[in-house]
């Protein structure tokens, strides 16, 4: 068997197991993650329903969970775990991938994938163009929203306890309800 | 005291000790490499200098580190050498910094530097838009050029130990020549 010492790409994804684990490939290299705990799950379901909501009823495009294989480039493939798309660029969303970038990406943190989610993949969106990254921090209880500048992100953390977007405007999330109860 | 924890961009470069090591910033993580040893060394040299001939002929400039090369802002590297084409040497600016892709990049490896080089900073340069990627192994010893084709790159193969280059059409070297007596 020999060592693998080139860029990883899609192709390579292919050949993983399909356990239920989430497999992505960022800057050529593979990251697996186990499937997410409980309390991550619950806020994205809360984030999906609310970002659902307001899009389905305003209709600027679509919204999906993961999985999604998000093609960013030819060594950077990500499996996010919410992902918004304009509607003028729902073409780019054929079969089971998704060949650039979405418009909104969300990211919900867990313990092992917090460095990755707010360094690397944080560094790869941005230089992807995704207008809007969404960081949810159910042990912290926080809500990140990313605007992209130049090329860079500007986080826009929450006032008070009530986070907005700019990408889509109006669509406001209310941070004590999305983390009620998660103990 | 609260950390944050966010993606370094070349701002923070300069927060880094001047100790001789090489400070890389890779989809906004930070890379230090220590200084390379000998052989590494006589091998830039040799390689600069088939460069240095390309650039003496009117094509362009080489550079050997260290180079600031911003290829976005979460991603500065040093390269060991570079290559810009004579009709775009305005991207290396006078503040120090080349914005943007260089035509050729190449690196050397050592065993600290080997995984990352092949990897990492290869998925890096062909996203970047480097055309040509050069990775001279001085143990093996080997050196591959790589050209970059539909976002990928794809090795130029050495006829009879000449290797050419793409975007150097008049440059081809000899391989073995290139390795002789480097451990001495």
């Amino acid at each position: 068997m020999s060592l693998i010492t080139r860029p990883l790409i899609y192709d390579d994804l292919l050949q993983m197991p399909d356990d239920g684990k989430r497999y992505e490939i960022i800057g050529g290299e593979l990251y697996v993650a186990a499937a997410p705990i409980r309390k991550h799950q619950r806020v994205s379901y809360r984030l999906i329903q609310q970002i659902g909501g307001f899009v389905d009823e305003l209709g600027p495009g679509e919204v999906y969970f993961a999985p999604v294989d998000v093609r960013l480039g030819s060594t950077d493939i990500v499996q996010p775990d919410i992902i918004f798309i304009r509607n003028d660029r729902l073409h780019l969303y054929q079969g089971s991938v998704m060949d650039g970038s979405p418009d909104l990406i969300v990211e919900i943190l867990s313990p092992s994938t917090r460095s990755l989610d707010l360094v690397r993949k944080a560094a790869l969106y941005a230089n992807a163009g995704v207008r809007e990254y969404w960081v949810a921090d159910p042990d912290a209880l926080t809500l990140t929203i990313n605007v992209l500048g130049e090329g860079m992100y500007d986080p826009i953390a929450a006032t008070t306890r009530t986070a907005h977007s700019v990408l889509l405007p109006g669509l406001t999330i209310d941070l004590d309800t999305l983390f009620a109860g998660l103990e | 005291m609260s950390i944050v924890i966010r993606p370094l961009t070349y701002n923070d470069l300069s927060q880094m000790p001047d100790d001789g090591k090489r400070y890389e910033i890779i989809g906004g993580e930070l890379f230090v490499t220590p200084s390379p040893i000998k052989k590494h060394q006589k091998l830039s040299g040799r390689l600069y200098q088939l460069l240095s001939d390309q650039a003496q002929a009117g094509h362009g400039e080489a550079y050997f580190a260290p180079v600031d090369v911003r290829l976005a802002p979460y991603d500065i590297v040093q390269p060991d050498l570079l290559f810009i084409l004579r009709d775009r040497l305005d991207i290396y600016l006078p503040s120090g910094v080349v914005e943007g892709p260089p035509d050729i990049v190449v690196e050397i490896l050592s065993p600290s530097t080997r995984g990352i080089d092949q990897i990492r900073k290869a998925a890096l340069y062909a996203r970047g838009g480097v055309h040509e990627y050069w990775i001279a192994d001085p143990d093996a010893p080997s050196l591959t050029v790589y050209t970059l084709r539909d976002g990928l790159y794809e090795a130029v193969p050495a006829q009879d130990r000449r290797q050419p280059s793409v975007v150097l059409p008049d440059l081809t070297f000899d391989l073995d020549a290139l390795f002789a007596g480097l451990e001495n």
